[in-house]
Parts: C-alpha cells; structure tokens; sequence
C-alpha cells in the first residue's frame, strides 16, 4: 500500500494533530502513518457502444481518443482504453436472455445456466460486493449503488437497474435512484441526528432503542437460518450481514466531520425523463461528497437504465433508444454516437468533479479507480464481444495508464481480477473460474 | 445449431398437456395425506413435492399488514426502493433482501412504532400499574407477538424480546421499552418474510402437511394480501386449517368478503400487465389524444372489469374473454367511440368491435409499439399469457429493423420478413399470425377497420397449439376460441398457481396444478372456483422439509 495523503503526512506529524484530528476525529487516535482511502467507482453505460466510433486510432501509448469518447481528453494520461475483450460469461449461457445475461454478467464475470425469473439474476457477486467490505476501512458503507432511473427490465414495479448482484448471487440489488434517498443512505440514515446537547441525549437513546431492537432481530435471523434450506438461508445470511453492518455503523459515535455535508437534494421529477441529466448530476455530487466524508469507497454508478428505453429527450431524442439500436423508429447511426458521447460527457463530469476536490494531499480522482464498462460491445447488434471497457487511475502505481490497449476475445474476468488487485485484494479468479487466466500483466505498471 | 436451439425453444409445448389423460377432481390423492409422507395417485403423475422458498411481504401486503395490525394508514412501504412482484412467479426469487432495504425496513418499523404507542392503551392487553411492568411486557409479547409473527412465539423469542425490553428499559420508561420491543417485532424476519415453518419433528426430505397457522397465512396474503383476521387465527389455534374441508370454508368466506376485491384484482393486474403501461409513451403526433390521464384509464377500465366479471358477474373465463360490458370514462368512451360517460360506469359495448380482455385498451396499448402496432407483441401476450407458451427472446445479434413501411403497406406486408428468414419463422410463426387478428386496434386501442386507406385484413391463425390450431378472424374470433381451449384452462390453473406459490411450477406441483384445473373444469370454468381449488391443492397446504427443525 502506498501512503499518499496529506492527512497521513499529518497524522504523522506531532504538532500538528489537532488538525488530524479534527479530519477523522474518532478513527485516527493514533499518530502512525495512515494511508488516505483507496475508493473504487464503477460507472455503468447500460447499452452497447458502436465499436468503429468508440475505438481510439493509434498505437499503445500515442493514441487518439475518437469523438465519441473525446471528453475524457483532458484524462488521457490516466486512462487504460481496453479494446476487445469479450463478455463470455455473458455468451456462455445465452439461452435467448441476451439482457439478462449481459447486465448480470458485466461485473460478476458469471452467469446462471438457464434463462430464469427475473432476469437480473447472477449466481454470483458482483466485483463491488467482493471489494466494498475489503475496501471499507472505518468508513460507514461498505457500498452504495446508484441510478438515476426507471426501466422496463425492472424488478416488477417501474423500477431501475445497475450492475450489482450480492454475495452469493442472487437478484439484482436495486440501485437508489433518487438523489434524496441516495443522500439519506449516505448522510442520515441509521446515524443520523443533530449535535446539540438536547440532541446528543435523544440520540442515545434513540442508539439504546436501535441496539436493543437490532440484537433481537439478530436473534430471530440466526435462528429462522437454521431452519431453512440452503437457497433461503443465504438470502435470510444476507438480511442478517446487514443488520451486523446497521449494529456496527450505530457503534460509530462521531460523526464525520472532515468534509461538508450537503443539503439534501430536492428530486427531479422522476416521471418526466428530461430530468435524467439533473439527477445524474445530483448523483455525481453526492458520490463526490460521500468519497469526501469517507462515508463509502466503493459506489457503483447507472446513470440511465438499460437502453434509455423511454428516450432521452434532452438529447432530442423522444423515442426510445433501445429499439432504435434495434432499427426501429429511427437511424442507430446518428442517435447512436450521441447518446453513447452524453455518457462519456457524463463520466468526464464524473472525473472532474473529483479532481476539483481535495483530498489530502492531492484530489479524490487521485485516490480513486474509476472503472467505466458497457453493457454490450456493439449496440445494434447486441453482442458480448468488443467491450468498450475504460479504467482511469493508477491505484497507487498499480497500473499504468496513459495507453490503449488491443485484446482479443479474451475473457474480461481478468479486468476484473486485475482491478480487484489494484484494490490490494490478491486474487487470481473471479466469477467463473474456467474465464480467469489472474491479472493482466499488460494493465500493470 | 442456433436455428435448431430456436426451433425447440419455440416448438416445444408446454410439457404437461400433451396426451395426457384427464383426471377426476380427487386425482392427486389430495386429501389422504398423513403427517410424513403421501402416496401419489395411481396414475403417471410424480408425488406432490411442494417447495416453500421464503417470500418477502410485498409493497402491498405489507402496507395491508401494518394496518390490519397497527390500524396505520400511512402506507410506508410505497417509499421502499423495490417491490418484490406482490405475488406472482417471480417473487419468491426475489426474497433476498438487499442492505439498503433492510435499513428501509429498520426506518418504518421505528417510525410505526414510535406512532403506535402514542396510543398505548390500544396496544396493551394489560395495565402495567395494575400487574407490573415485566408481566406486562411479557403478556404483550405474547399476544401482539402471535399477530405480528403471525403464530405464538417460541419461548426463546419471547426472551428475546424480554430482553430488548429490558435493555431499553435501563434508558427510558416502560413506553420506551415496549417500543424498543415492537419495533424489533416489525423489523423480525418473521414479520417481514412469510415463512413456511414445518412442524417440529418432520424429517428432512420428507412431505409434510403445513400447520394451521401457516395456512392461515398462505389463505390470507393469497386472498386478502394481508395477515390473518380474528377468525382465521381462531382456526389456526384449534388446529382447524389442515382438512382441505375445512380450508375451502374459510376460502369461501374470505372470497365473499370485500378485502378479497383489491386483492384478487391485484392478480389480474400483474397477469395482465398493466404496470407496463406506467412506462409507456406513444408519439405524440401519430397519437395526440394519448395522454398520462388516458393511460390512467386504461388501467383502471381492466381492474374495475376484472373485479366485476370476479364478484358481480359469474366469474367465467368466457365472462372474462367475451363480455360485450366493460367500464369507460369520459375519455375511454372518446377512444372506443360511445356516448360521453362522467365517471366510470358499466356500459355495452359495440358487440362487432369489443368483447373481454383481450379488446381493452390497456392491452391493446401496451402491446402495440409507440407508433405502430405489433403483432408479434400481441401475438407474444396471448401465448404467454393466456396459452402459457413463451416464446424466447430475439437472440442477439439480429436486427430488429423492418423494411421502412412503404405507402399503404399493412403490418402483415412489413412483418413477412419474419417469416421469410427461416431462424426469425421458428418463434415468429407462434406469434404474428395470432397478432395479425388484432390489426383493427391501433397503437392505442382505438377501432379502425382500415389502415394507410387500405381495409384492414384481420385473419389470423393459431398454430402449436394443444387444441385451437387453426384459422380466425379479428379478436373476438380469437377469444372464442381461447375461451374453449383446454390449453387455456391449464394455463390458468398455472397461472393462478403461480400467483399463489410466488414461483413457477416445478416437477412436484404438476399434481396440485391438475387438480386445480379439474374442479375449475368441472365448475363450468368458473375463476372463483379455480381459486378456491388452488387453495386445496396439496401445493397450498403441503410442503417438502428441507432442514429438519
């Protein structure tokens, strides 16, 4: 692990403790070195791409970034443009449910071996499940997943889709996808309350009451566990993993004090899809505030459903975008390179608002991986081959951007092995095993 | 390879149907099961082996469940991040609970119960000045507990909870402590899951008769989407819900009361997926009239029509299928073309142009395109749905783009491409010609008997199928024809079984799913009949044991 932070250097430093105290006030009571928080974001583009306008021209390390993919421009340096790997977890066990199949293998490298109800179904975690808890540190989540909005392949009820499957496998976790949920989660929820005198005594005990009530729910889960076979009793484990994480983030006592808490964000109207921009920017700011607090490392980011599907209006395009992929309504060749450039103007969103903000001694997007991957290679054609896959970051000197890097067909396990790595988890296999080959030599530094 | 994948995936029927022979209602060897295992019938059919996965309340049953309990009208559970499919197919799949919903659950259990003992006297069977706080605390455990957990607690919950009273007992007063205590009730598993216990004793792997409290609860979210009454728990606690007998009472008399309405029309909502109509927009320049309002209708038209043909008409599947009366609003009766209605009201129908589901609006529109129809759309539901033969997907890498429509070329014209192209034809040929029979319905459901200036052509064909194969002509043809399909039959029984189970039907229910279907037979295809079958086949009332307790 490689020590990065200014508030490692003062933590290190004896006169000036106070100050780094005041950063991580409860965590940081000892005066060792402290390494600044290493954070994972997976930024999502639930659709294919167009491969000819996504590649980049050029060699290795003088290469050109297409039009398409032009906003990540000021990045290039930081950037690992991967060409031509393929989703064979994904193909392995088509069966005609190629969304299904894409959308849950993309970041658990795995898939169920039939077509199954619902759809979003994996049968094993997704990369930021497995790292979230690795990762986490003192900080409050161990991740958070977010979107911006609804979808037709959905959980039954209108709702919206990410990338993420939980320990184990299982159904999709639904990403928040209103921002003022997403700032609860991550500002109020279980440790929410004030600070004045008044406040610190009702917030005990309120504490008493949770701790109390969480130990017999416990209780009960442990028990109902034993009683049930094994499919259920990991979905009743999961329930109970999470009641252990409300009972450790209630144990925090203090209350990150080492950033500014923003108020929270009044939802766009989530029924009128002219408003996906203002959420996902919405989103953005509270990953970029939740990564300042250190109340998360690992956030996992959609900013739209899977293929746009009721449109995306503010690109003037009402109809919607996944059918047009399909060669329906319009021509996929001049809806296609700008609804797919907006996510790339998105990420590039993404990447400067954490490098405008400090952290330590250097910015958050130099203490974050970003890893950007698609749903599909080619949009129109729906296929699992050619993933436009984007890394950006060094994870402390474990990679080495500033290249674009030509694949072929291979499995892209390994991406997600070598990012897990980066993460200082040492693992040669993810997801399916017979897909995993361990780290990419060629990624590292 | 691919092309013969297709041809399976697309030609298979569905497995139990065909040649099979009919059974008599008592077919399954329902009803002559002990305590460990049961004897299949005679017949080919495999022992009844009912699964019970864990099921999570839905966004409904839980809203219905905390009022039912608490008298709390404040519906928390339509903030929740997702819903779990209120029952049908996929829902038991759906129990595993993510972190960010288990502290949803954790914020409204607070939250009711910090409401709740505002009102302390309506909650406690017993006054802690009159018999002491920890007597009191305990008997309140008990009672409410059995509500909450919807069966009496075991003594180490009823510790449990003790103890979360006692600890909450050292920072606040005895409100505070009963507090504490049914806020963990309604963040227990047992209150948030619907869980199947087998009774103590049973042997792992062995089939097992649920216990009364458990029926009670399967009769109860299944009919009512809420928890037990009074009257069920009184059953449940003479042991009186284990004899198919006495079980059909009580389904009866819960099909006869009014919470059986929102509930079985819940059904019909998802089986006919009206959701899908949330999400659906048309162009608006082909489609000026469609508006968030008229989609509001829609939905409402097939709910209010659904609960009509359920409880104030005959609850016939032919009812359902071919009834010229529905229900319009002012802007419905615009759409289909009838004189302007204030609210909604039971009206006739044009008899040449609407009968049954199958016409109505809601349907119609959230099968057809945003600017056009699509009969493979249309041709897909009434598989799936009605015929329950689901056709697969496109697979990938295939267009999905049609020749641009030439002037005055009909949607058959502009679907041949389908057809023409042998690895499209394999699943196409199942579902267009059965969608070419609704090309008098536009994209939004309004009548027109021509297209582009051309008459419309509205024969279509049914083909694969058990027992309708055959040519028809415009919807009302076809509903006639599903309407005396024995296939279509079956597939309600599954469907209605589905909707019961949370899942789909596996090898060991094919027993409860014939059974089912041969009462509704039997009944002269009556819905109500088939549900109060449902409830007395053995996968309502059987289980198999995974762990033995």
């Amino acid at each position: 692990m490689k020590t990065l932070s200014r508030r490692g250097l003062f933590a290190g430093c004896g006169a000036l403790s106070v100050l780094a105290s005041v950063f991580h006030p409860a965590r940081r009571a000892s005066a060792n070195m402290v390494t600044s928080p290493r954070r994972l974001l997976i930024f999502g583009q639930l659709q294919g791409a167009m491969h000819d306008n996504w590649v980049p021209t050029g060699s290795e390390t003088s290469f050109s970034l297409s039009p398409m993919t032009s906003a990540l421009e000021p990045w290039k340096s930081r950037l690992l443009v991967l060409e031509g790997l393929a989703n064979k977890a994904g193909l392995k066990n088509l069966k005609g449910d190629t969304h299904g199949k894409a959308l849950s293998g993309i970041l658990t490298g795995d898939s169920v071996p039939e077509r199954i109800e619902p759809i979003l179904t994996a049968p094993s975690e997704s990369l930021d499940q497995f790292l979230g808890p690795k990762i986490q540190g003192p900080s409050r989540l161990s991740s958070i997943e977010l979107s911006t909005s609804y979808s037709y392949y959905n959980l039954g009820n209108g709702k919206n889709n990410c990338l993420s499957y939980p320990v184990g496998g299982g159904t999709m976790l639904p990403p928040i996808d209103m921002p003022s949920a997403a700032f609860d989660r991550l500002f109020s929820g279980v440790t929410g309350g004030g600070t004045s005198v008044a406040d610190l005594a009702a917030a005990q005990r309120l504490r008493v009451l949770r701790q109390s009530t969480l130990d017999s729910v416990a209780r009960d889960l442990t028990s109902l566990t034993k009683r049930l076979g094994a499919s259920d009793a990991i979905k009743v484990q999961g329930h109970l993993d999470a009641i252990r994480d409300l009972e450790k983030q209630i144990a925090v006592t203090t209350p990150p004090v080492n950033c500014t808490a923003p108020g929270r964000p009044v939802d766009p109207d989530a029924k009128n899809r002219g408003t996906i921009p203002d959420a996902a920017k919405l989103q953005m700011e509270l990953i970029v505030q939740g990564f300042a607090c250190d109340i998360t490392r690992m956030v996992t980011f959609c900013p739209t459903d899977s293929g746009m599907t009721s449109g995306a209006p503010w690109l003037g395009e009402p109809q919607d975008v996944h059918l047009i992929s399909h060669g329906k309504y319009g021509d996929w060749s001049v809806t296609g390179p700008k609804v797919i450039k907006w996510g790339y103007e998105q990420l590039a969103y993404m990447l400067r608002r954490l490098g405008e903000t400090p952290d330590g001694d250097a910015t958050l997007l130099d203490h974050t991986l970003v890893l950007s991957l698609h749903e599909f290679g080619e949009s129109a054609t729906h296929d699992f081959v050619n993933l436009p896959i984007v890394i950006i970051g060094d994870a402390g000197g474990y990679l080495r951007p500033g290249r674009f890097l030509k694949f072929s067909g291979n499995p892209h396990n390994d991406v997600l092995v070598t990012v897990a790595n980066a993460m200082g988890a040492p693992i040669t296999k993810f997801g399916d095993p017979a897909l995993c080959q361990g780290p990419i030599a060629a990624l590292r530094a | 390879m691919l092309l013969v994948l297709l041809a399976d995936a697309c030609t298979g029927r569905i497995g139990p149907i065909g040649g099979r022979s009919p059974l008599g209602a008592n077919g399954s060897g329902s009803g002559s099961v002990g305590a460990e295992t049961m004897t299949p019938d005679a017949g080919a059919l495999p022992e009844s082996r009912p699964i019970a996965p864990l099921r999570r309340l839905s966004r409904a049953q839980y809203n219905n469940t905390v009022q039912d309990l608490l008298g709390n009208t404040s519906k928390p559970a339509d903030k929740f991040l997702s819903d779990t499919l209120g029952a049908f197919s996929g829902s038991a799949a759906l129990a595993r609970v993510s972190p960010i919903e288990v502290d949803e659950y954790r914020a409204a259990a607070e939250q009711l119960a910090s409401d709740a003992v505002q009102n302390l006297d309506a909650l406690l069977p017993c006054q802690p000045a009159a018999m002491g706080d920890e007597p009191c605390a305990r008997q309140f455990i008990a009672d409410f507990g059995l509500r909450v957990y919807r069966r009496p607690l075991g003594s180490d919950e009823s510790d449990s909870l003790l103890q979360t009273f006692r600890d909450a007992r050292t920072e606040g007063d005895f409100v505070f402590g009963i507090q504490a205590v049914l806020t963990a009730m309604l963040e227990s598993p047992y209150f948030l899951y619907r869980v199947d216990l087998p009774p103590a004793g049973a042997a792992a792997g062995a089939v097992v008769l649920l216990d009364s409290y458990a029926v009670a609860s399967r009769l109860s979210y299944f009919l009512w989407n809420s928890m037990p009454d009074a009257e069920l728990f009184t059953k449940a606690q003479a042991g009186k819900l284990t004899e198919p007998s006495d079980v059909e009472a009580e389904a009866r008399r819960m099909l006869a009361d009014a919470r059986a309405r929102p509930a079985i029309t819940d059904f019909f909502g998802q089986w006919l997926l009206l959701a899908g109509l949330d999400n659906m927009t048309k162009d608006p320049t082909l489609f000026p009239d469609y508006s968030d309002a008229l989609r509001l209708s829609m939905q409402t038209e097939t709910l209010k029509f659904s609960e009509y043909v359920m409880f104030d008409a005959d609850a016939r599947l032919d009812t359902l299928l071919l009834s010229p009366k529905s229900f319009v609003d002012g802007a419905l009766a615009a759409l289909y073309g009838l004189p302007s209605a204030q609210s909604f009201t039971l009206v006739d129908l044009d008899p040449t142009q609407r009968a049954g589901i199958l016409t109505q609006a809601s349907l119609l529109t959230v099968t057809a395109h945003n600017d056009s129809t699509s009969p493979t759309r249309r041709g897909k539901f009434v598989r799936d749905r009605l015929m329950c033969q689901s056709p697969p997907p496109p697979p990938p890498n295939v267009s999905f783009k049609l020749p641009p429509p030439k002037p005055g070329e009909s949607a058959r014209e502009r679907y041949a491409v389908h057809v023409a192209n042998p690895s499209c034809a394999s699943c196409h040929t199942l579902t267009d010609p059965v969608g070419f029979g609704f090309e008098n319905y536009d994209a939004i459901g309004k009548y027109r008997s021509s297209d582009g200036g051309k008459a419309i052509d509205a024969s279509g064909q049914v083909n694969a199928s058990n027992d309708i194969d055959g040519p028809f002509v415009g919807v009302i043809e076809l509903s006639q024809k599903l309407a005396r399909s024995e296939q279509v039959r079956d597939c309600m029984a599954r469907q209605w079984f589905r909707y019961a189970q949370g899942r789909n039907e596996a090898d060991g229910d094919e027993a409860s799913v014939r059974v089912a279907l041969a009462a509704f037979e039997a009944k002269g295809s009556d819905l109500r009949e088939l549900i109060v079958a449902t409830t007395l086949a053995d996968a309502f009332r059987l289980r198999v044991v995974e762990v033995s307790p």
